[in-house]
């Protein structure tokens, strides 16, 4: 791949590796970090790079750096059993489950939780999706906002495709389970 | 219930849009980048082909020069001296010579006679 097209393709995914690694580390500056760095690891190397499964390789690379960022962290235990749930698949409750949520790490606000209007059904959305379990909110990430393919979720997150549908499918639906009892309140007959 | 669950659903869609608005600044490389790093090999490149040859001078320069003879224990290095001493030698024994030619010529006119 030559300078310019590393640059082209890189432009169309960036942005999206940085949502990536935003919903994995819950934090903004880390996940900029991170995709820069990828740039300058790719650019490095773009002679071996090719255009094929560029995506791909972004993504899961970008995975893999969260994964060393977890590392580099390592303070607590919740975060060694995100890796664990990382590394095999599995997905624990991950550090940024409803009980570590307001716990430590992050420095910065994601839109849906610097939404003060509690009637923002979005930000709402973003919180409830943002306290799933790790696995089902990669997957419901890159479904929802990448809008990847299920064959595509499952080589990045390094599982089956029936593995990530089920996440998929689970997280979404915890999420409208929610969502529908928190439109439902107040008006549901008793 | 069901018109719930279609409302999560748009609501979903609507968080999906909103958070695809997140964007991050990259600071790419260019290609003039990359020509001025062409420019810096070529400098480089340039700097040690000259650095090599004038070690490559240097070298010859000070290499030992060729000794074409020895008159007394010391060196000739000068091709054309070293000549005119041999021619000098070689003459000496000429001379040298000279005296048992004239005895040879005798004895030889002796067995004649």
């Amino acid at each position: 791949m030559t300078a310019q097209e590393l640059n082209t393709e890189f432009v169309e995914v960036k942005d999206a590796a940085y949502r990536y690694a935003a919903s994995l580390l819950h934090s903004r500056s880390e996940a900029e970090d991170i995709v820069q760095d990828l740039y300058e690891k790719l650019w490095r190397r773009r002679l071996l790079v090719r255009k094929k499964g560029f995506v791909q390789l972004v993504m899961v690379s970008t995975r893999n750096m969260c994964m060393d960022v977890f590392r580099r962290r390592n303070t607590d235990g919740s975060s060694a059993e995100l890796i664990e749930g990382m590394e095999a698949g599995t997905g624990g409750a991950g550090i940024w489950s409803a009980s570590d949520g307001e716990r430590g790490c992050r420095e910065e606000m994601f839109w849906w939780e610097e939404e003060k209007e509690q009637q923002d059904m979005a930000a709402i959305a973003g919180r409830l999706i943002s306290r799933l379990p790790q696995r089902e909110r990669e997957a419901v990430h890159l479904r929802l906002v990448e809008e990847m393919d299920y064959q595509l979720i499952a080589q990045i997150m390094g599982i089956n495709e029936s593995a990530a549908r089920m996440a998929c499918s689970r997280g979404r639906s915890k999420v409208k389970d929610e969502l529908v009892k928190i439109m439902g309140y107040g008006t549901q007959k008793k | 219930m069901e018109h719930r669950r279609n409302d999560a659903d748009a609501v979903l869609r609507q968080y999906a849009a909103r958070a695809r608005e997140d964007r991050v600044a990259v600071r790419l490389k260019g290609e003039g980048t990359g020509s001025r790093r062409g420019y810096r090999l070529m400098i480089r490149y340039s700097a040690v082909a000259a650095a090599c040859l004038v070690l490559g001078l240097f070298v010859l320069l000070k290499r030992p020069p060729k000794v074409y003879a020895y008159v007394n224990d010391v060196p000739l290095t000068s091709k054309e001296e070293a000549r005119e001493h041999a021619r000098q030698m070689f003459d000496d024994l000429a001379v040298g010579m000279a005296p048992a030619e004239e005895v040879l010529g005798n004895l030889f006119s002796l067995q004649e006679m």
